[in-house]
């Protein structure tokens, strides 16, 4: 059988018929100069290479010097002391610490503090109003029960010796307290038209409470004004507003604004918050029991 | 003086890239002293150690190069083959070292 094939080599084509076919191509003929040439190339690559990475080591560090050397530079440079030693004026430098400490510029600080002092006082006019509606209705004074005649649901006495009084006045105290949290938050989202804003934050929340226990246990049961006073501006709407006033104040401000931030997010990331319901019935019955305690002392003086 | 030594070191520097030098050179006579002293430290202690780095590569290089060509010289190549290849190894040997850091 004829057979025929051509191998090609370094562009020189080789034609091999019949009988002439050998089992394997010639090999091309490698020169000893090649051969050397080869492994004196692999050598400099020995040599170059090792080099080459010390180099991009030490240019990498080296960017990361001058980096941090800069750095350091521009934190010094950058507090608002070291930039009121250069320009000297008293004014930049308050607007300057100002917002390195706030970590931002706070606009309209003027009617920020203005609407929220109106807001605040707003807010306490609204608890002293309430207390004030209580104490001319179901807490009157001359009154002794609650209910019908026939029927009491509770009995007070002059001296509020059961305490009854004291712990209605308590629980009325938060349950305003409540309304006006959530009548400010109200007003908020109708303002904005958002739902998911609101105005009273948990810390400003959670001193009310706390507020309204000291205030149910430590004033007496007929209240003087500044016990009236104390308790109307302790309310989360007032509480609020005294916090958002405050903090716009320059510079000092600055600083309320970052507690008030610490305090809520420590108080968000806290755990165990009691049910509001359980809330009410433990502050009105340690006003009671300590009104009770109260009279039992002025009996045994008396006597 | 000072300022001059800077300007020198950023022109001159090895690692700096251009618009860092840019950068560097915008207006280094309001810069603190210490920072300019701490840039020109930097700067030039990089630039000596590639400097070192470039010395010794040379140096192997060359050792490198008189090894090769003993051992063309040991296998008897022909003095034309032996010129023609020492010149390719050296033409390549200039494109590895400008491609090499800090050559």
């Amino acid at each position: 059988m004829a057979e025929s094939y051509s191998q090609q080599y370094r562009g020189k084509v080789t034609h091999v018929y019949l009988g002439e076919g050998k089992a394997d191509p010639p090999k091309p003929e490698i020169k000893k100069a090649d051969s050397l040439y080869n492994k004196h190339m692999q050598e400099l690559f020995d040599i170059v290479a090792p080099e080459a990475v010390a180099e991009r080591i030490d240019a990498v560090t080296t960017q990361g010097e001058l980096a941090v050397t800069t750095a350091e530079l521009l934190r010094d440079k950058s507090t608002a002391w070291n930039r009121y030693k250069e320009h000297k004026s008293l004014k930049k430098f308050i607007s300057e610490l100002d917002i390195e400490w706030r970590g931002r510029e706070l606009p309209h600080k003027l009617e920020r503090f203005m609407l929220f002092s109106v807001m605040g006082g707003f807010y306490t006019g609204l608890d002293f109003t309430s207390d004030f509606i209580a104490d001319k209705t179901f807490l009157q004074k001359d009154r002794t029960h609650l209910g019908t005649s026939k029927f009491p649901i509770i009995t007070f006495d002059k001296f509020d010796t059961q305490g009854n009084r004291k712990a209605l006045k308590a629980g009325w105290e938060m349950l305003t307290d409540k309304l006006i949290s959530g009548f400010s938050d109200k007003s908020v989202k109708e303002t904005t038209n958002r739902d998911d804003v609101a105005f009273v934050s948990p810390i400003s929340d959670a001193l009310a409470s706390v507020g309204n226990v000291i205030s149910s246990i430590f004033t007496p049961s007929d209240q003087k004004p500044i016990h009236r006073f104390i308790n109307a501006l302790v309310n989360p709407g007032s509480i609020e507003a005294g916090f958002r006033s405050l903090s716009a104040i320059p510079v000092i401000g600055a600083k309320v604004e970052n507690a008030y931030i610490a305090l809520n997010k420590q108080l968000l990331k806290g755990e165990g918050i009691l049910p509001y319901g359980f809330d009410i019935a433990l502050t009105m019955l340690a006003a009671k029991e300590t009104q009770k305690k109260w009279i039992e002392e002025v009996k045994e003086v008396v006597t | 003086m000072q300022l001059s030594t800077f300007i020198d070191a950023v022109n001159q520097s090895k690692v700096l890239m251009g618009v860092q030098k840019k950068e560097l050179l915008d207006a280094p006579e309001i810069l603190p002293e210490a920072y300019l002293m701490h840039i020109i430290e930097v700067l030039q202690g990089y630039d000596d150690r590639a400097r070192a780095r470039e010395r010794k590569m040379r140096k192997q290089i060359e050792a490198a190069r008189e090894r090769f060509a003993q051992a063309l010289d040991a296998e008897h190549v022909s003095d034309e083959e032996k010129h023609a290849t020492l010149e390719k190894a050296r033409k390549h040997v200039g494109i590895i070292l400008r491609n090499a850091p800090a050559s």
